[in-house]
């Protein structure tokens, strides 16, 4: 191999790696150029080296010969020289043979100009790498730096082949010993997860040890992580002095310091994670507990043309880097969507930082603009800014929230199907399924709840509920709450009303008596009424997925029945209650550090 | 000389004798198995908004040849949802003829019943809710199966009819049925008491109920449940007794046994009188109940909140019976 291929090979490598940082290719395609260069270095390093010492032998042995060529160039000089003045002399065949190499003139001409296009080859590289590198975000300072220093050595290998060998192994090294910090980058900037760049780098370090072995493998991962650490951590935070900001090393640095935080973050919130896991795991388990013994009550959200409830949409920063003292503004379009015209629906805004596992920082809070309270009717929507003030931020990554707590009201039905006993029994004797009989399928025996925050599930047992005459029977409802919106948290219960139809009234719930809650509507149904405190009785425990069992009594078979060998009669249920809902955004609290003009 | 003939012969059959003929009308034949029919009729609306009235026109069709008398009906409603008005009741009563040679059609009438929706639960948009209506009646059928009485002994006598199973499929105009007769020739000496096996089954698309339970299956109290079909059979003015008398159809189709009490061939001093075939009466009476299951649709209207500024209208239910027919008139089976 000649120095110009080795030269061509390293070039090569160089520009690879130099035009991934420009991110002109898919992320795929990195991933394929990484492979073939990782073969390139692993498997042909020894070629390459071999291919670069042979350049440098051949070089020296250009040299030798071009002396050699002078050498004999001097002997048929001095043999016409001296075939014109001593023409009668004879010339004797061991003057030619001591002739030492010449040292006035050791390169040729020729070989000047293959040398010149060597340096002009390195010079273009240099140019475009150091075009590159500027695009990709890197200082000048570093720019000049970097690329002065891999040309220069390379230069000098040309002027002075016998250091190639060394200067090559040497810029190897640098490459290899500074692949880590490269993948590094190269996932942040393609904002792979933490994961993935995790084993991308967890490969590298394998393939190191697996080509350099212990000692030397050490070395490399030792100065992978100082480098990462220079670079990315305090407190020299080297890539905020090293790449302009907003370029995509920058960008690609600052986003793998960001999961790097957060990955930490969690690691340190640990025990609060573990808790917060086994709050909902209770509640799952709560959730279980109530199916397997059959007092979980289910329901199927009404259909509804527009989803109801109070929304926070299209959430976001104005500029998710920050420097220390600039004010942080988050934006958000506010939403209620809601039937009761007649109701405004009050919205409390309220937003803050919280740290990356989520816990507020105190003094935190922003002023939302241009309200913090907000009456909204139905179908209405605001534009609203949160203004933060991001000195009550520490340094680096963090989460701005926007929050809305509101009132929301969540109704839900349930149709009894009621029938004397004697009815189901001969319908029974007949093999027949009374509901059937009359058309009535399972999907009317299916509490409906309207779209909300709150789920709420009704149920009366088997039906039809056979109604005995004479008796003052009635059936006991089940109605079942639980959270409906995952992004959500459920405050707190503000009025409760159970409406129980004509013919039946509420005795009690969860066996205590309720007389003094209720009263009969125009329409005759029992109406029961609860009022916060009167509810928080009802719910006292924080895991929130709860029944409630509402035994009811017969007050009148005729208003009941009305005559008929089949009612059907409507349970319903009005809850008020308060809701709060959240959306985070992450950004990045950056130094006031003077920055390096390009 | 043949073509005369011919012509002759064409002549004299195109010809008829004196006098005048009555034209026969169409034959009526008791068959089919259905009893009342109720339709929706297409004028009905069942897609209403919130407080608003809508009618459903329902199509009573007596399809069968009994007479309905004093036909019961209750509708099941959700009260707190729809709620009737004008001069809708969710009981009533009605009266049909059945088809018959002078009325092959049967008799007609139409129901109609108001109604304006209530206030929907809070928040949402639509809800279904139904429209039941029972219909609770008195039937009857009356199956004239012909069977072959044979009091021949002799396995070689010349005979005009076999004793092999009747079937009646086809129905005799009712929803319950005499499936299928099976004769026996039970003997007795020189002569054969004709014994019969009736089968009888429910070939409707209703429910079967005692005549005395017709008021406890539509609700209003009166008598207890009960299932189970009187019949009764007579063969040659003579009642057989029928065993047992009252069938349940409950499990389907039953047997039921008739036996004549009547010597038939040379007993009692009388001469043979030979095979031969005649009618077997069977009449069944029982209640019969038809349901109608109609969901409607309520729809509340963009920015509607409730009903209270709805003003209440008026409209008097309409009950016809007569010969007007509905647009879907006459139904199609």
């Amino acid at each position: 191999m000649g120095i110009g291929k080795a030269v061509a090979i390293v070039a090569a490598i160089i520009i690879g790696i130099l035009a991934l940082l420009y991110w002109i290719l898919p992320w795929w395609a990195i991933l394929i150029a990484l492979v073939v260069m990782a073969v390139l270095l692993f498997f042909f390093w020894p070629a390459i080296l071999a291919g670069i010492g042979m350049a440098a032998e051949a070089g020296v042995a250009a040299a030798e010969g071009a002396a050699m060529a002078n050498a004999a160039k001097a002997v048929s000089s001095a043999t016409t020289a001296a075939k014109t003045a001593h023409a009668s002399t004879p010339v004797t065949p061991a003057s030619t043979t001591v002739i030492a190499p010449a040292n006035h003139d050791p390169i040729g001409n020729s070989e000047i100009l293959k040398r010149l296009e060597h340096v002009l080859v390195v010079a273009i590289i240099g140019i475009v790498a150091y075009f590159i590198l500027g695009n990709a975000g890197l200082q000048s300072t570093q720019n000049i730096s970097i690329i002065g220093t891999i040309v220069g050595l390379i230069a000098i290998a040309i002027v002075y082949p016998p250091a190639l060998g060394v200067i090559m192994k040497l810029v190897g090294i640098i490459f290899l010993a500074g692949g880590g910090l490269l993948i590094f980058l190269i996932a942040g900037r393609l904002f792979a997860p933490a994961l993935i760049t995790t084993v991308m780098l967890g490969v590298y370090i394998v393939a190191v040890f697996a080509t350099w072995k212990g000692k030397a493998g050490f070395v490399v991962l030792l100065l992978n992580t100082v480098l990462f650490w220079l670079l990315l951590f305090p407190p020299l935070l080297y890539y905020q002095q090293a790449f302009r900001p907003e370029s995509p090393l920058y960008i690609a640095a600052e986003n793998q310091r960001t999961i790097f935080e957060e990955g930490w973050a969690k690691v340190r919130n640990t025990p609060g994670l573990i808790k917060e896991g086994g709050t909902s795991a209770q509640q799952a388990i709560q959730r279980q507990i109530l199916i397997a013994i059959g007092k979980y009550e289910t329901g199927v959200e009404a259909a509804n043309s527009q989803p109801l409830g109070v929304f926070l949409e299209h959430v976001g920063v104005t500029s998710p880097r920050v420097p220390l003292g600039t004010p942080i503004d988050m934006y958000a379009e506010l939403t209620a969507q809601a039937f009761k015209a007649d109701e405004l629906l009050n919205v409390n805004l309220r937003c803050y930082a919280k740290t990356l596992v989520g816990k507020e920082i105190p003094g935190s809070a922003g002023e939302i603009q241009p309200q913090s309270t907000f009456e909204l009717s139905e179908l209405e929507s605001y534009p609203i800014d949160c203004i933060l003030d991001s000195t009550k931020i520490e340094e680096g990554a963090a989460k701005v929230s926007i929050e809305a707590t509101f009132d929301f009201a969540t109704g839900a039905f349930l149709k009894g199907h009621f029938m004397p006993q004697e009815v189901i029994r001969d319908y029974a004797r007949q093999g027949k399924q009374p509901l059937t009989e009359f058309g009535i399928t399972g999907k009317d025996l299916t509490a409906v709840y309207t779209p909300g925050p709150l789920r709420v599930g009704m149920g009366l047992g088997k039906q039809p509920v056979p109604i005995l005459p004479n008796t003052a029977f009635g059936p006991t409802l089940g109605v079942t709450f639980e959270n409906n919106w995952p992004q959500g948290k459920f405050v707190a219960f503000k009025k409760m009303v159970i409406t129980a139809p004509p013919g039946l009234e509420i005795k009690s719930i969860d066996g205590k008596p309720v007389p003094g809650n209720c009263k009969l509507t125009p329409l005759k149904e029992h109406s029961c009424i609860f009022q916060e405190t009167q509810l928080a009785e009802f719910f006292p425990d924080k895991i929130f997925t709860k029944t409630l069992r509402v035994q009811t009594q017969g007050r009148s078979v005729e208003e009941l029945l009305g005559g008929a060998p089949l009612a059907i009669r409507s349970f319903k249920v009005d809850v008020t209650y308060t809701y709060r809902i959240n959306k985070d955004v992450d950004i990045t609290v950056l130094p006031l550090l003077p920055l390096v003009k390009p | 000389m043949n073509k005369f003939v011919i012509a002759l012969s064409l002549f004299l059959v195109g010809c008829q004798l004196g006098g005048t003929t009555p034209t026969p009308g169409p034959q009526f034949y008791a068959t089919g198995t259905q009893g009342l029919d109720v339709r929706v009729n297409t004028l009905s609306n069942n897609q209403l908004f919130m407080c608003e009235e809508g009618e459903v026109l329902l199509d009573l069709h007596n399809l069968g040849t009994s007479d309905i008398a004093q036909g019961i009906y209750t509708l099941t409603i959700e009260d707190q949802i729809l709620k009737p008005v004008g001069k809708t009741k969710k009981q009533g009563s009605y009266s049909l003829e059945g088809r018959s040679a002078v009325n092959p059609v049967g008799g007609y009438t139409q129901l109609g019943f108001r109604f304006k929706t209530n206030n929907l639960p809070a928040q949402l948009e639509t809800y279904q809710t139904p429209f039941i209506f029972n219909a609770c009646y008195p039937y009857a059928t009356s199956a004239n199966i012909p069977v072959c009485i044979d009091p021949t002994r002799d396995p070689q006598a010349a005979r005009s009819c076999k004793t092999t199973p009747v079937s009646g499929k086809g129905g005799q105009g009712a929803p319950v049925l005499v499936t299928l007769v099976e004769p026996l020739m039970v003997v007795q000496d020189n002569a054969v008491l004709p014994t019969f096996i009736v089968h009888i089954a429910n070939a409707g698309k209703g429910r079967v109920v005692s005549t005395d339970s017709l008021g406890f299956a539509c609700g209003n109290g009166g008598g207890t449940p009960s299932s189970k079909v009187r019949v009764m059979a007579q063969l040659q003015d003579e009642q057989l007794k029928c065993l047992p008398e009252m069938v349940d159809l409950r499990q389907g189709e039953t047997k039921v046994t008739c036996m004549s009490n009547t010597y038939f061939g040379a007993a009692e001093g009388r001469a043979n009188q030979g095979t031969f075939t005649t009618p077997l009466t069977v009449q069944l009476e029982y209640g019969y109940v038809t349901t109608l299951f109609y969901p409607f649709t309520i729809t509340r209207l963009a920015h509607q909140e409730d009903c209270s500024s709805t003003q209440e209208t008026y409209t008097p239910s309409t009950v016809s019976t007569s010969t007007d027919r509905g647009i879907n008139w006459p139904p199609r089976s």
